[in-house]
């Protein structure tokens, strides 16, 4: 199952990575505009007032036409306001279709391998069943097209360091510039819907770097994603073993999203009891808060876990969607 | 890289392709009903040749069959042409020519076609998409009716995990100029990626950079100075994959259809009236796919007939390994007790066994054929439409000109080891200590002789060593028969 272009979830994903990122603005009531590029070339969104404008590429824009896209968002955004490009590995989607179209084959297969093809497969099978948030793939030579008309435009990519956007892919020299950083995430993390930033190139910090906190989802809501978002690993840390175990609870009970302060509390609880029942102590850390905020971010990229930083149900935002 | 084209600019290390043989693609095309020609008396077709390794390691065993091959890379050509004189291999033409300037206007007698076997190996994924119709419609224009083209592919869903890499790998390059810094870089990056700790997407990452680089480490030649491989293949400017659906669409579009995949996959040889490559592929992941190819208005079989193995020939490389068990040199252990058909070509070994001697009626034929094509799918046994003219050990044992030729040349530099090509088309790594031997065996000097002339380096054990290498290399199929095809 999957969902093309459902600007509710698209602004929320830019919402809660720009929030990480460190570029919201304070305002209470959000304006976002959500289209495909063409369609923001074409509606030439209010000029000045809109914090958010998230986008996709179809590919069907040449170098003119996400010119004139980029300068009507441009024009459109607001003091504080940011562009988000959301973008997809193109890697993945062939292998979610691929496991979409064969998946039973393939797992009867695999089951008598091990290399990097089966663990692909089954990656991608578990990620074909749910009902994940997809945006068009992008090519390398697209992106840089893209990067290269909106410098153009006024508007200049921002990213956060690799360790920040792909925890566990550990030092990888040599991908300094932002769009640099942006395909290492995209191709590593297997995203199938990653926020791009753009912030006017007036604002933009030096070297397009960009200093992310993921305590800052602390303000945020949480729920379990399409693909459930079970930590199993044997080296998980406990308090987010026992917030995942929360999040599909609830998911199970029909609940609908937490706020991060509610999981991190009952996570404790969860935690305590069942150390109790082992015959083990829970021992609460002040580092709680951000391990959870840091693996609930993860987990997010991968899709096990929905984040939002604004109201779920969208009463902090004023949506338009061309 | 724009300046000069890239394979001048950095040579390319080819290599002989066993499947990519005429006698490799006449014994599937007749498995298919393709009444393909003899690969003995064969024109062959080389699209994208470089240095002709290849062809002139087909040619050195099939004197009679004329090979042709073109190539955009010059000096690619020039070093191929001048390796082609040195083995007398005067059956091979090599010529610089680009594919768009072939297609419009064909080549000059007595290169011109048709062509029986047309070989485009490591060029379709490769070349711009401007200049893939060039390829496709070349390879149409140039097969006679029954004729059958080699064609090989980068593979999707397999090589899609190659994209990531491809991608990254060129990113961290990018900055970098000088093609051994490039590549340095890119592996640089491959490593990195490897020892990642990360969940999802990045642990199955992790798991296809590793593999990767065991894979460049098997394909780089040991004494080149950096991977000329990974600078051609990942980082070349053009690297696409396809699809098998996408792949017989273009085809389709070029009057041209898909025979089979080469080699023949295991799961042909479960009984099955249908057959469909894309779900092999994903199935598989294999990221590289080879296909046999011939024109669309050519008569094939869905299915292979088994019953055209009767008239084949099989490869009796199986050496006795005690209790009616016998090794190939490929390592596979067959069991043949008795007097079954297997312990019969056995006793002929090394060679090539007609099959329809190995059975006694149609009956236990039947089964033979059945039986063969099973461990042909497995890659554990040869079959041949056509025998090559190699045998055993004789007092006077004589290899291909173009294999003491290369033996020289790697003893000449002082090479570890070279790599040398058989009558089976299969190419193995030679240590120095044989190459020695190898580089004598000219069908006029006796064992003795090479040993005696060893003997300062060997001392009493030369006689067990040329023995040793002899026997060897007639299992692996060097050794020319006596009255058979080298020059």
């Amino acid at each position: 199952m999957t969902q093309v272009l459902d600007a509710a979830r698209l602004a929320h994903r830019a919402i809660v990575g720009a929030t990480v990122m460190g570029l919201m603005g304070k305002a209470k009531r959000l304006a976002i505009v959500v289209g495909e590029l063409g369609a923001i070339a074409r509606a030439a969104p209010s000029a000045g007032h809109t914090d958010l404008v998230v986008t996709v590429d179809e590919s069907s824009e040449d170098a003119a036409g996400i010119a004139k896209a980029l300068d009507a968002a441009r024009h459109s955004l607001s003091d504080d306001g940011i562009l988000s490009l959301v973008v997809g590995s193109p890697v993945t989607a062939a292998l979610i279709e691929v496991a979409a179209s064969y998946g039973d084959a393939i797992a009867s297969a695999s089951a008598t391998r091990d290399d990097a093809y089966a663990d692909a497969v089954a990656w991608a099978a578990l990620r074909a069943r749910s009902a994940r948030l997809t945006a068009p793939p992008v090519e390398p030579s697209r992106l840089a097209l893209l990067v290269e008309v909106a410098a153009r435009q006024g508007l200049t990519l921002v990213e956060p360091e690799i360790a920040v956007s792909v925890p566990g892919l550990g030092r990888v020299r040599g991908m300094k510039s932002p769009r640099a950083r942006a395909l290492l995430a995209t191709m590593a993390s297997g995203t199938s819907a990653r926020p791009l930033f753009f912030v006017p190139s007036a604002r933009a910090p030096k070297a397009g770097l960009l200093r992310a906190k993921v305590e800052r989802l602390a303000d945020g809501w949480v729920a379990s994603g399409a693909a459930g978002a079970a930590e199993e690993a044997s080296d998980a840390m406990p308090i987010v073993r026992a917030a995942t175990a929360v999040l599909d609870d609830a998911a199970c009970g029909g609940g609908g999203p937490m706020t991060f302060k509610e999981l991190l509390r009952e996570a404790r609880e969860r935690w305590s009891t069942d150390a109790r029942a082992n015959g083990q102590r829970a021992t609460p850390s002040a580092t709680d808060a951000s391990d959870l905020a840091g693996a609930l971010y993860r987990l997010a990229g991968d899709d096990r876990v929905e984040l939002w930083m604004r109201d779920p149900a969208g009463s902090a935002m004023a949506l338009a969607q061309l | 890289m724009t300046a000069r084209f890239a394979y001048d600019e950095v040579p390319y290390d080819t290599e002989a392709n066993s499947e990519a043989h005429p006698r490799a693609m006449a014994t599937l095309a007749r498995l298919f009903g393709i009444d393909a020609a003899a690969p003995s008396t064969a024109r062959v077709l080389e699209i994208g040749c470089g240095d002709g390794e290849h062809m002139i390691a087909a040619a050195s065993y099939l004197p009679r069959a004329r090979f042709v091959g073109f190539d955009l890379a010059a000096d690619a050509v020039a070093r191929g042409i001048e390796i082609a004189r040195q083995a007398g291999a005067d059956n091979v033409a090599l010529l610089h020519r680009d594919v768009r300037d072939v297609r419009a206007s064909g080549l000059e007698a007595p290169n011109a076609r048709p062509f029986d076997y047309v070989v485009a190996h490591g060029v379709y994924s490769w070349v711009p998409e401007a200049i893939r119709g060039d390829v496709l419609a070349v390879i149409r224009d140039a097969l006679a009716p029954t004729g059958v083209a080699f064609l090989s592919v980068n593979a999707s869903p397999g090589w899609e995990l190659r994209r990531a890499l491809r991608v990254l790998m060129r990113e961290a390059a990018a900055d970098a100029e000088d093609p051994a810094e490039r590549v340095r870089l890119a592996l640089g990056l491959v490593d990195e990626l490897a020892t990642s700790k990360g969940d999802g997407f990045v642990r199955v990452l992790a798991r296809a950079a590793g593999e990767y680089r065991a894979h460049v480490v098997q394909a780089t030649p040991p004494d080149v100075p950096f991977s000329r491989y990974v600078f051609h293949d990942l980082l070349a400017e053009c690297n696409d994959p396809f699809s098998a659906t996408e792949l017989a669409a273009r085809l389709r579009h070029a009057g041209l259809r898909i025979v089979c995949e080469t080699p023949l996959a295991r799961a042909r040889a479960q009984p099955s009236s249908a057959w469909d490559l894309s779900a092999e592929m994903a199935t598989s992941g294999t990221p590289f796919l080879q296909v046999l190819v011939c024109r669309d208005d050519a008569t094939v079989a869905d299915v292979p007939a088994l019953d055209t193995i009767r008239a084949m020939h099989l490869w009796a490389d199986l050496a006795p390994a005690g209790a009616g068990t016998y090794r190939t040199t490929a390592g596979a252990m067959l069991r043949a007790a008795g007097d079954t058909p297997l312990a019969r070509a056995a006793r002929s070994a090394p060679g090539f066994v007609a099959v329809s001697t190995l059975a006694d009626g149609e009956g236990e034929l039947s089964d033979l054929e059945r039986d063969l094509f099973v461990a042909f799918c497995h890659g554990l046994l040869a079959i041949a439409s056509e025998p090559a003219a190699i045998g055993g050990v004789t007092s006077a044992p004589r290899v291909a000109p173009h294999v003491r030729l290369h033996a020289r040349a790697a003893a000449a530099r002082g090479a570890k080891s070279a790599v040398l090509t058989s009558a089976l088309h299969r190419s193995f790594r030679v240590p120095r200590a044989e190459l020695a031997v190898v580089a004598e065996l000219d069908g006029t000097t006796e064992a003795a002789t090479i040993a005696a002339r060893l003997a300062p380096h060997h001392g009493a054990g030369a006689r067990k060593h040329v023995e040793k290498v002899l026997d060897r290399f007639a299992r692996y199929g060097f050794l020319l028969a006596e009255e058979g095809a080298g020059a």
